[in-house]
């Protein structure tokens, strides 16, 4: 499966995150936004070739994101923890960080 | 398309008019009164963009060669220092003043604060230019007015004096410096630089060779800093850090290769500062740079990675160019545009922001509308950041990355700029806390050469001579201001090699401040004494930590010792005072129900201190009553204060505990009990020999132990 590169961005002071594809949990940690360079934490996610739901949770806030890929879809995922919601970013090149 | 932060105006529009030439003071404050925002607050968009450009042409005047009044400038004013810096002229001025306040105590100079100002007035005649405001400062100041007057000066002639007048809001006058011109720049950094093995590092890139939003010109490292007014001086030719080929770093191992390469590093704020060209960090070459140095004294060191951006090529330099002044743009503290509401305190985002702190793939438009607008500079907000942030919210090393504020007290956790006492403080705890355990603190005073110095010996805060400030989890800082205070005929000591040092331990949980280690965290603490020549010797910070509770006994006794008449029962070592009822009833809870309780030996030494002793009740309109010692009690009650505290970090620390030994001596006397004086003065050197003391501490409690003995019974 194709892997994809989610990287959680800004705004996190330790919260836990869970990240599932398609309803399953893939991975979970408590995650901090570094900010001289404005990441906190890259998960990498396969993804079927079918595509998937690619499903960003944090528990505390609550606040949930839910990012669906097509067919063959294997963009590279940013999110980010703003004013109590997350946003997401999508780009075909990672993301480059200072 | 308009801009993300202002609907009036269009989107990529410049902050500030981008211009290299030298802006004359006439000039300056004509369009000030032009845009009608001289001395108001809301001055930053309006005036920084200028009136519309018939009417500017109309403000020009012709003016002769002048020298610029803008730059740095310093002064002094009895055992006060001034910073100041000007900001009225010259490249991109901004209209504001700034300055840093440091205090000369004997050999030591200390900072002490920062005030700034902006939007400032400026009136200007051919003979002066005269600036007046009011300013906001760190510190507590009763003139908070300035009037600063400049003379002019050709540029054949020597810069003039700046002649700086504080004054009250009612225009009294306060203290007056005459400060004499230091430099053009507003503040100098010494950059240091290292390069990994096989990395070419970055070395000018010509703005004109792609399309960008200034004009064409040859930009250094140094050079784009002078553009924000910093001068960034050069230590020396590059170092090679010689590492295996394929390598990658890690945020701990960037901090120990800067360590150990960082000929200047130091465990102290200073304008220096060092980059790393090496090639790849473990995250991998989406990461082009990195300002790691986030612990301890922070961003004194940042990295730029080459494995994505290495070659000779216009972007690849322009790629260079961008990310060094970006990282070396967070070691002064400066945050991502997009992410200013994340600092403390927060300000507004600026997404649209054409400056080094911005991601150019997060500019609106992505990156090509970012490179074409681009002018090769800090915004105008960052450059004032630069140029007039308070000290410590700037300087490498000063307030951890993203905090700008200033912190109350601020000056206790200045570093003293130079250090010339010939005697030092140490101020220690030897573990952590438990929440709502009495919080003692150990101060040593020692000289540090071998020809005797006379000091006196006076280091509890009670006597006047030594402050301590708190700095509490929250960012806050308290000095400790103690309950009761001696006024005392200071007695000296000659501390030389045979006696290096004097000792005294201090409870600070509670004072004129209320409680001050009422919740879990880590606490910085830091102590200044006064010595008989005036100069201020400070200790290093001390950083204690309270633990929080895991129990439900834990929490039960941390709330019977949370209060501040329990504070001051501790303060007093116990009272039979009518007005010390309540804490006595807590103290006696705590001892009851709580008997196994580590703490509970607290509830015991105040019990059993003052019952050691007969305890006089003075009330109004009575007959002075005398509560009788109990001394078996008392001794029972300490001796097991004693037993919980023998095993090195338990119970009390090794000052208080001489103090209880004492008291225990003296309440046997009392009592005609001899032997068992004798027996616990045995017991106090026994305990004190375990811990491998120095011989002149040891003499020191042979010394005391004796004078318990024989003399009045007194401890």
């Amino acid at each position: 499966m194709p892997a994809i590169t989610l990287d959680l961005q800004e705004g996190f002071a330790g919260e836990t995150v869970e990240v599932r594809l398609d309803g399953r949990e893939v991975w979970r940690g408590g995650v901090r936004t570094d900010w001289s360079i404005g990441l906190a934490r890259r998960v990498p996610v396969e993804v079927p070739a079918g595509g998937g739901t690619v499903s960003v949770t944090v528990p505390s806030q609550p606040a949930s994101i839910d990012l669906v890929l097509k067919p063959g879809e294997a963009p590279v995922l940013g999110v980010s923890l703003i004013g109590g919601g997350l946003v997401a970013r999508r780009s075909d090149e990672p993301f480059r960080y200072f | 398309m308009t801009s993300a932060n202002d609907p009036t105006a269009p989107a990529g529009v410049s902050q500030g008019a981008f211009d290299l030439s030298e802006v004359p003071v006439e000039h300056v404050a004509a369009m000030a009164a032009l845009s009608g925002t001289e001395g108001s607050a809301d001055a930053d968009a309006a005036a920084l963009r200028g009136p519309a450009p018939d009417a500017l042409q109309a403000a020009r005047i012709a003016v002769p060669m002048r020298r610029i009044v803008s730059g740095s400038y310093r002064g002094r004013a009895g055992l006060w220092r001034l910073d100041l810096r000007v900001d009225v002229d010259g490249v991109r001025p901004l209209r504001q003043v700034s300055g840093d306040f440091f205090r000369a105590d004997g050999g030591t100079v200390t900072y002490t604060g920062s005030f700034a100002a902006r939007n400032v007035n400026v009136a200007v005649t051919p003979e002066a230019v005269t600036i007046t405001a009011v300013v906001s400062a760190s510190f507590p100041n009763s003139c908070p007015r300035v009037r600063i007057i400049i003379p002019r000066r050709t540029i054949l002639q020597a810069a003039g004096e700046a002649d700086v007048q504080w004054l009250t809001n009612g225009g009294q006058a306060g203290t007056r410096y005459l400060c004499l011109w230091e430099s053009r720049y507003f503040r100098t950094v010494d950059l240091e630089e290292d390069v990994e093995t096989g990395v070419t590092p970055f070395e000018s890139y010509n703005t004109g060779a792609l399309s960008s939003g200034g004009p064409a010109r040859t930009l250094c490292l140094a050079t784009a800093f002078i553009e924000a007014g910093i001068e960034m001086r050069l230590t020396g030719e590059p170092g090679t850090i010689a590492t295996a080929p394929g390598g990658t770093w890690s945020n701990a191992e960037l901090h120990a290769a800067m360590e150990a390469h960082f000929r200047h590093w130091a465990n102290q704020p200073q304008w220096k500062v060092w980059l790393l060209h090496a090639r790849e960090h473990d995250l991998g070459s989406s990461l082009a740079g990195i300002m790691f140095d986030q612990r301890g004294r922070q961003r004194q060191g940042c990295a730029v990675f080459y494995a994505a951006i290495a070659g000779t090529g216009a972007t690849r330099r322009r790629d260079q160019l961008f990310t060094c002044m970006h990282e070396l743009g967070h070691c002064f503290n400066l945050y991502h545009s997009f992410s200013k509401t994340f600092t403390t305190p927060p300000r507004p985002d600026r997404p649209d922001a054409l400056s080094w702190m911005n991601y150019p793939q997060n500019f609106p438009g992505g990156q090509a509308a970012f490179w074409s607008s681009f002018p090769f500079q800090f915004d105008d907000p960052d450059t004032i950041h630069l140029r007039h942030g308070f000290r410590d919210n700037v300087i490498m090393g000063g307030n951890p990355f993203g905090e700008g504020a200033a912190l109350e007290g601020l000056g206790y956790f200045a570093e003293p700029e130079q250090g010339g006492s010939r005697l030092a403080l140490e101020l220690r705890a030897d573990r952590s806390f438990r929440l709502g355990e009495p919080v003692v603190v150990e101060l040593k005073l020692s000289t540090r050469r071998a020809e005797g110095i006379t000091v006196h010996r006076h280091l509890h805060p009670a006597d006047g001579f030594v402050t301590i400030a708190i700095q509490k989890p929250g960012g806050g800082t308290v000095v400790h201001r103690p309950l009761i205070e001696h006024c005392i005929r200071p007695e000296t000591v000659v501390l030389d090699a045979d006696h290096p040092a004097i000792y005294d331990s201090a409870y600070i949980g509670c004072g004129e401040e209320g409680l001050a280690f009422g919740a879990p965290g880590l606490y910085r603490l830091r102590a200044v004494y006064l010595a008989l020549d005036g100069s201020r010797v400070v200790s290093d910070t001390l950083e204690l930590r309270v633990r929080g509770t895991h129990h439900d006994q834990d929490e039960a006794v941390a709330d019977l010792l949370l209060d501040e008449q329990v504070g001051k029962l501790f303060t007093l070592l116990g009272s039979e005072g009518p007005e010390m009822a309540s804490a006595n009833a807590r103290i006696e809870r705590l001892v009851e129900e709580h008997r196994t309780h580590p703490l509970a030996l607290y509830g015991e030494l105040v019990q059993g201190y003052v019952r050691a002793k007969p305890f006089k009740l003075v009330l109004a309109d009575e007959p002075v009553q005398v509560c009788q010692a109990r001394p078996a009690e008392a001794v029972a009650m300490l001796d097991r204060v004693v037993d919980a505290s023998t095993a090195p970090g338990k119970g009390l620390d090794s000052i208080s505990l001489n103090q209880i030994f004492r008291r225990m001596i003296a309440a046997l006397k009392t009592a005609g009990d001899d032997k068992g004086a004798v027996r616990i003065g045995k017991r106090m050197l026994e305990t004190y020999r375990k811990r491998g003391l120095k011989p002149h501490v040891m003499a020191e409690i042979e010394r005391q132990r004796d004078e318990a003995l024989g003399g009045t019974g007194s401890a």
